[in-house]
């Protein structure tokens, strides 16, 4: 295979005759419009926060340098840019240790550890911003804009929901255009703001310290998509401008998927890596468990640079497009045509019979296969025999776990069973009887919920409302989504029939706060289990015609 | 089994259970294949091979012997034959059929035959009772995200190298942290839902 030599990383600053320290310092310029608008939105305490993370970013990178007995770099200001972006991804509420957490973290672990700028792989800002999501309580208190915030405690504040969370359920957000554009709204708040955002990403393609290819791929795949998938009942240009308004997509696309250090250098990577990242946002705001993907797509493209390089090597120069196409395919073709399919031969060596080799080698085979066989044999004999003695115990708990489970999900029942009925939405139905009288049906059912998935037992009676709901396997946050897990939230379900919703103007159920996922798991899994319970229903005169009957009964 | 859960179901593979960075699985290939990105690219192909045919053979004895018949105490111990099997058949296929490819995969293969994304993958599978048709796309695309995952790391240690950090930190546990970085970035694909 011929080298094809990749750019290696270099700090960005070949395209100006500037400095490091004058790129960084455009951005900063282009950042500062911005936050003085969510100055005038959130109050002072964002300008407080702004200065911590600046301050912890520059430390971190002054007393590592200093440490590890280095060259000092803190004079390029791109520590500054890192802190500046840091606090501007997270809610106005955030505490101020949380900017100092992410900050050491984006210049030690991801900046400094790999050899400080330009050798980074992953956006320092943007992974310290996503390390926090580790505190999903704090990253999720989105206070509304113009409400005067507390400089010292925030605790008690009011939140609001964000347009995302109104775009998750498929809902428009209640805001005109120019809310939506200046950012009159919840959010972090460095992102709420897309009219400023737009402000400093023009000026930065005007002073051409960022190329327009990748925020003009991001937004414009996103553009394109959520046009042509919007949501059911939702006008197609309003749904778009709607993405297009809210979370971090504008701050995202211009000032962190453009970072020269994890962004690829070449035109054709670079469109590559912003469309990636605008089909990858869609993906997980449509069916991600976190409500905003921007952050999350632009990390896993990150990872991906040195590929999207690869791929998008521009051609030598003086080569003809078509030419260095037919090149390349022919480098690849001449690759792959060695591997060819060829019919086995057989090589007879002189006065030999006919397959004596063959032979020679079955033989070889079958001691082989034959020495290991009766350690199967052996391990096969073992198993059936723990199998034999561990059976009836095993059936014993099983059926003490039925039991308790029939108590919890159909408490008036005294029997339950297993029936023959099958729904793919459903891994499996029970009947719940009372003497010898059917009562209702127990579903089994699966949901993903934040953590993965989550199966859930739902019982309904024969009136389609909910006798009961347990939770037999989950993966959710211990402290944080356990907490739509407990006897309070499940014991809302009991009694309700139809089709419910976590918001919404009719048959709401609660969602427990700080565990809006889990909780619309759940009620998904419980809607889904109405629903099988409902076909049961409908499907009621082939069942008597089925006339089955529990043997044990 | 509409196209909707296929496509769930492969998009899972790719993505929030990768099968490197999330289950944690094939990362016991030889060390080759995170240094050097053709050596990255040939494990990653061994690796999928591997897995689809093994997830067939298994899937296959699964819903036609063992659960017919009762037996699935023995799943793990028929899977594990299972996927020698699979991984001799494959072995022996190429050396017949495919020599160049052979060649170039010779090395690999053993070190896949004891590989746990094989095995793995054919009881998650069997694990969900998903259909064939699923079964094998989630073997494919859980193959094709470990390959581009494998690929990608080699790529970054050749391009960034990981000779910067404090000596402390130098050959495991860097390597590591970059593993635990590339994570991350995924951790925003967990309960991807598609319904």
């Amino acid at each position: 295979m011929n080298p094809v030599h990749a750019p290696r990383r270099v700090d960005p600053m070949l395209r100006l005759g500037g400095s490091t320290r004058g790129l960084m310092a455009d951005v900063l310029v282009a950042l500062t419009p911005n936050l003085i608008m969510s100055a005038f939105l959130f109050g002072v305490r964002v300008l407080l926060l702004t200065a911590i993370s600046i301050a912890a970013c520059v430390l971190a990178e002054f007393l590592y340098r200093r440490l590890m007995g280095k060259e000092q770099t803190v004079g390029d200001l791109s520590a500054c840019v890192t802190g500046v972006l840091l606090a501007m991804s997270l809610p106005s509420t955030a505490p101020y240790w949380a900017p100092v957490v992410g900050g050491v973290f984006a210049i030690v672990v991801v900046k400094q550890f790999y050899g400080g700028l330009g050798r980074n792989f992953m956006n320092p800002a943007l992974t310290g911003r996503m390390l926090l999501c580790a505190f999903p309580m704090m990253m999720t208190n989105w206070a509304p804009a113009l409400q005067g915030l507390s400089i010292q405690n925030t605790t008690d504040a009011v939140t609001a929901a964000t347009p995302l969370s109104y775009l998750q359920l498929g809902l428009l957000p209640p805001l005109d255009h120019g809310q939506m554009l200046l950012g009159q709204h919840g959010g972090s708040f460095g992102e709420v703001s897309i009219f400023m955002v737009l402000l400093g990403g023009g000026y930065l393609v005007m002073r051409r310290v960022i190329s327009a290819r990748i925020p003009l791929s991001f937004v414009g795949s996103v553009a394109l998509l959520t046009f042509l998938f919007p949501a059911a009942e939702v006008p197609r240009l309003e749904w778009m401008i709607a993405q297009l308004c809210s979370g971090g997509l504008m701050l995202g696309a211009f000032f962190m998927a453009t970072d020269c250090a994890t962004s690829p250098v070449t035109p054709r990577g670079q469109l590559m890596f912003g469309t990636g990242c605008g089909v990858l946002t869609v993906l997980l705001r449509y069916f991600g468990s976190y409500p905003d993907g921007v952050g999350w797509a632009i990390l896993t493209m990150n990872c991906m640079v040195w590929l999207l390089d690869r791929a998008g090597l521009p051609r030598r120069f003086g080569v003809r497009r078509l030419e260095g196409m037919r090149a390349g395919l022919e480098r690849t073709l001449g690759n792959l045509s060695e591997i060819k399919l060829v019919r086995p031969g057989r090589r007879r060596g002189e006065g030999e019979l006919p397959g004596e080799s063959i032979l020679d080698q079955f033989w070889v085979w079958c001691w082989s296969i034959l020495s290991m066989a009766w350690i199967i044999v052996v391990l096969v004999f073992a198993s059936f025999a723990v199998h034999r003695f561990t059976d009836l115990p095993i059936a014993q708990q099983a059926d003490r776990e039925q039991q308790a489970l029939l108590a919890q999900v159909m408490p008036q029942a005294d029997l339950g069973a297993e029936t023959p009925y099958r729904d793919s939405r459903a891994v499996s139905i029970g009947a719940g009887y009372r003497e010898m009288e059917l009562i209702g049906h127990y579903i089994e059912v699966q949901v993903s919920g934040f953590g993965g998935m989550i199966t859930m037992v739902v019982g309904v009676d024969l009136n389609g409302e909910v006798t009961g709901v347990a939770i037999l396997d989950h993966k959710e946050t211990s402290g944080m989504g356990t907490r739509a897990l407990d006897g309070t939230f499940l014991n809302q379900f009991i009694g309700r029939s139809g089709t419910l919703h976590i918001t919404g103007h009719s048959n709401t159920i609660q969602a427990v706060s700080g565990a809006t996922m889990t909780s619309r798991a759940i009620t998904i899994g419980v809607n889904r289990a109405l629903a099988v319970a409902a076909d049961l229903e409908t499907a009621a005169p082939e069942k008597d015609d089925l006339s089955y009957t529990d043997s044990e009964a | 089994m509409t196209s909707v859960h296929l496509a769930g179901v492969a998009l899972i593979a790719l993505l929030s259970e990768n099968f490197i960075l999330v289950n944690c699985m094939g990362i016991g290939t030889h060390t080759k294949a995170f240094e050097d990105p053709v050596q990255a690219r040939r494990t990653g192909l061994a690796l999928t091979l591997g897995m689809v045919l093994t997830t067939f053979l298994c899937w296959l004895a699964d819903n036609l012997l063992l659960i017919p018949f009762g037996w699935t105490f023995l799943r793990t111990l028929t899977f594990t034959l299972l996927s020698l099997l699979s991984l001799f058949l494959l072995k022996h296929g190429l050396r017949l059929f495919i020599p160049e490819l052979h060649r170039r995969l010779e090395e690999i293969l053993p070190g896949v035959s004891s590989n746990c994304a094989v095995l793995g993958a054919a009881l998650l599978v069997s694990q969900r009772g998903y259909s064939l048709g699923a079964a094998m796309l989630y073997a494919l695309c859980g193959g094709v995200g470990a390959t581009i995952v494998l690929m990608s790391y080699a790529g970054l240690r050749e391009e960034v190298g990981f000779e910067s950090c404090p000596k402390a930190f130098q050959g495991a546990p860097i390597a590591l942290i970059t593993a635990g970085l590339m994570a991350l970035a995924l951790v925003g694909f967990y309960g991807l839902q598609i319904a």
